[in-house]
């Protein structure tokens, strides 16, 4: 009878010979495992992956532009579709805050740019987002380097000021380290971020990445496996009960909490009682600008890359609600962020790069938001990206033809 | 949140082992050896939270002085105070959590994201993007440290030096799910050329091959066994005893593989730990079951309760038992429904004694004899499992909808 592993090996001996019996033949055993993984993504080839069956794609329709980003579950993070020379590429990486919520369709801050720069160097445009929802400072540097890496014409960044130089909440895509080691990997600079953020397994991944599929499509293994696996269980679940998070506590409080940033506003940061509308204004006063929190650095490595990309790049932070900056303090705090930024901005300057560190709110009249960060109506800010990029194309390039029409597109 | 997955610890130990083993099989220097193996451990902890790495980076501070002290005054009057109290000092971080469940999970949590700030500067920052966590691998950290004091007490064992209190602690394949390994186990495994280097290359792979077939192939699919709890009314008898089948199953699978990993990885690094699981569901009577259960763990309960308490003594051995069992019970929750696990389990074990008393036990049954034995032995454990995961009220409602009452 086997008991024990000894009993196993000696199986293994009389039976086959032996198994792993000397340091050459884990290596042999290793290159069997990596055969049958590339074979079993030659065979068993995941579910393509559809872009456009993305809710944001759907959105967008035929408008030429799209969003690269995939589920936030899924470890491949976005998808990566072949340049088109006949097309200015403009890639547009931002969260929550380049969307906005209209009356009757939500729409997008690059799309009413798009409305109102059609063609760049007698080139139609083509929008490539990378809208990460719920980012922090450093899933952007991340976002940053994959857009860079499939080689736009152009970049926008989108900041938040929620976020810039907040030490709470520095990251909230982990799951994407896996599809980013190459392209931070390949920016020495950024290595001591690296050693902090990411495992070895997010290396190891990475690299079985890049020659197995079968690794690479995980997510949609697992999915489609657990959709048999719930085919085949007999039993029937009820319907799922609304969370009551009121009269929750405790644990079972914070295991319905979505991310770690949740905890730390909860019990340390914005008292319980703060009304929602104070909330973000709360967290836009957790901003660290003395130079003392991680963000400068990750935010110094971002404008790095930027400034030694090959193409122009545009960074620009996002609108807040003017309303809310009636608190002296929550003024403050959007001043102490603005004037951190432009000086990490001349800190890390570039040739291509413009850095507008002033939040939209101070440049243009008549936005509307549905809170602090997040617009309704964003007319005189797209008329505003499209002035300043184009100026900053022109000025990077004179022979660049960018022409705004202002006030154009869907309102 | 707080739902830590062990496998996301196990890939990064493994990779980690692609590098630490061969560097580890260099270097022959005992003492630099323990160190490496030390850091790795408190690295793999700091990659789930610098918070977690840094409380175990105290915990274990704070038993190298307490089994220092222990040592020191097992000669003298003092000797049995001091070793209490270390023991009360030792076991308290996980006696509050047991007891006080959301406060130490919300504190442990706040202070050492403060405590991580303070030391590592900006660099602190990341501990805030790491999840909120439990604090994983308190219990096995708890009943390690504890055995080296009991050790030191009974002086079996000589206090351990700073390198040696860091090797144990911070060894890096149990910091998580175990075993609950003792200092001699590994103590010299540590001295180079001990074990050869193939046999241990091919016994860990196996292993991990084990365990990972246990994990992935075994218990993966079984995982959403443990909703039927929550889909009483929904389902049918038949189907409820189904899932409670494949609810057994997957508790010991998902812990089995576990523990295989556990152990195949020490034997990577040539150190040759007991196994934690032996063929449980294949035995044929409840004290049987134990000793082959966690067996790490109940080795654990063994020799500090049972055996004091009179275990190996016709006199006071269902006492002894009952302790004992209730003790293991406890230690995965101090709640009602793990106590009436405990009486389950005492009643079977107290039982079984009783009945060898009066009827010495059979010989060696051929394989189908034992069969019928062996479904009641899974039957009387898998009526009990529903205890490990239910809250107190909920225990009328679950049997009754075993029975057929609903």
């Amino acid at each position: 009878m086997i008991r024990n592993v000894k009993d196993v090996t000696g199986l293994l001996d009389r039976r086959f010979g032996g198994a792993v019996g000397r340091p050459l033949s884990v290596l042999r055993t290793l290159v069997w495992v990596a055969v049958g993984l590339y074979l079993l993504g030659l065979l068993m080839p995941a579910p393509k992956v559809n872009l456009a069956g993305t809710h944001v794609n759907r959105a967008l329709k035929h408008l030429p532009a799209r969003d690269m980003m995939l589920d936030k579950n899924d470890p491949r993070g976005w998808k990566r579709l072949p340049p088109d020379p006949n097309k200015f590429t403009v890639a547009w990486v931002g969260g929550s805050t380049i969307q906005t919520v209209k009356p009757h369709h939500g729409g997008f801050v690059p799309v009413d740019f798009l409305h109102r720069v059609p063609t760049i160097d007698g080139k139609p445009v083509r929008v490539e987002m990378y809208l990460m929802e719920a980012s922090r400072i450093f899933d952007l540097y991340a976002a940053v380097a994959e857009a860079l890496a499939t080689k736009p014409d152009m970049l926008v960044l989108d900041l938040n000021p929620l976020w810039l130089f907040n030490p709470n909440a520095i990251q909230s895509w982990p799951n994407l380290n896996s599809v980013t080691v190459p392209n931070i990997a390949s920016d020495p600079g950024s290595w001591p971020l690296m050693a902090a953020l990411y495992s070895p397994s997010d290396v190891a991944l990475s690299l079985a990445n890049g020659h197995l599929s079968s690794i690479r499509d995980r997510w949609s293994y697992a999915q489609k496996l657990r959709a048999g696996i719930d085919k085949l269980t007999p039993l029937t679940e009820p319907p799922a009960a609304p969370v009551h998070q009121r009269s929750l506590h405790g644990v079972q409080l914070i295991a319905t909490m979505q991310e770690p940033l949740n905890f730390w506003n909860y019990y340390r940061l914005i008292p319980n009682d703060t009304p929602l509308a104070d909330r973000y204004p709360a967290m836009l006063r957790q901003a660290v600008t003395d130079g003392s929190a991680l963000n400068d650095q990750i935010t110094g490595q971002l404008l790095d890359m930027l400034a030694d990309a090959n193409i122009p790049t545009f960074a620009y932070l996002s609108a807040v609600d003017p309303t809310t900056l009636h608190n002296p303090a929550t003024d403050k705090a959007l001043r102490a962020v603005e004037d951190h930024l432009r000086s990490l901005a001349s800190d890390h300057a570039g040739r291509r790069l413009q850095v507008q560190w002033q939040s939209g709110t101070r440049l243009v009249h008549g936005l509307q938001f549905r809170d602090m960060v997040h617009m309704t109506y964003d007319v005189p800010m797209a008329d505003l990206l499209a002035t300043r990029i184009c100026a900053h194309l022109v000025d990077v390039d004179a022979r660049a033809s960018c022409v705004p029409k202002l006030g154009s597109g869907p309102r | 949140m707080l739902s830590f997955d062990s496998f996301e610890f196990f890939a990064n130990l493994f990779v980690l082992l692609a590098v630490l083993v061969p560097v580890y099989r260099i270097v022959k220097n005992v003492l630099a050896r323990r160190l490496l193996l030390g850091l790795a451990g408190l690295y793999l902890l700091f990659l789930i939270a610098p918070r977690l790495a840094l409380f175990y980076v105290g915990f274990w501070l704070l038993v190298g002085l307490l089994q220092w002290a222990v040592g020191r005054s097992a000669e003298s009057r003092f000797a049995t105070p001091v070793f209490a109290l270390s023991a009360v000092a030792v076991l308290a971080p996980m006696v509050v959590w047991k007891i006080w469940t959301d406060t130490f999970v919300i504190h442990f949590n706040l202070w050492g994201d403060t405590a991580v700030r303070g030391f590592l500067g900006p660099w602190g920052d990341l501990d805030l993007a790491r999840d909120i966590i439990l604090p994983l691998g308190l219990s096995f950290s708890t009943f390690r440290g504890l055995d080296l004091l009991i050790k030191n007490y009974l002086g079996v064992l000589e206090p351990l030096r700073a390198d040696e209190v860091f090797f144990y602690g911070f060894f890096p394949p149990v910091q998580l799910i175990g075993p609950v390994i003792q200092y001699t186990e590994i103590k010299d495994g540590v001295r180079p050329g001990r074990t050869k280097l193939t046999e241990d290359l091919r016994e860990g792979l196996l292993l991990i091959v084990s365990g990972l077939f246990k994990i992935f192939v075994v218990s993966f699919p079984l995982q959403s066994s443990s909703d039927v709890f929550g889909a009483l009314d929904q389902n049918g008898l038949g189907v409820l005893w189904l899932e409670l089948l494949l609810f057994t199953l997957y508790f010991y699978f998902n812990f089995a593989g576990y523990s295989d990993l556990a152990v195949g990885a020490s034997r990577l690094l040539g150190f040759e730990i007991g196994r934690n699981f032996d063929w449980p569901y294949a035995k044929t009577n409840p004290q049987a079951f134990w000793n082959s259960w966690h067996i790490s763990l109940t080795g654990f309960f063994r020799r500090n309760v049972f055996v004091p308490f009179g275990g190996m003594r016709e006199r006071s051995q269902y006492r002894a038992i009952f302790l004992t069992i209730m003790a293991i019970a406890l230690w995965h929750d101090i709640s009602i429904p793990l106590v009436v696990f405990g009486l389950y389990h005492a009643a079977g074990l107290i039982g079984h004694r009783y009945l060898l008393t009066k009827r010495p036990p059979p010989a060696e049954e051929p394989f189908l004899r034992r069969l019928p034995k062996m479904a009641a032995m899974v039957g009387f454990f898998g009526l009990s499992l529903p205890l490990m995961v239910i809250k107190a009220n909920q225990i009328v409602p679950v049997y009754s909808h075993l029975v057929g009452v609903s």
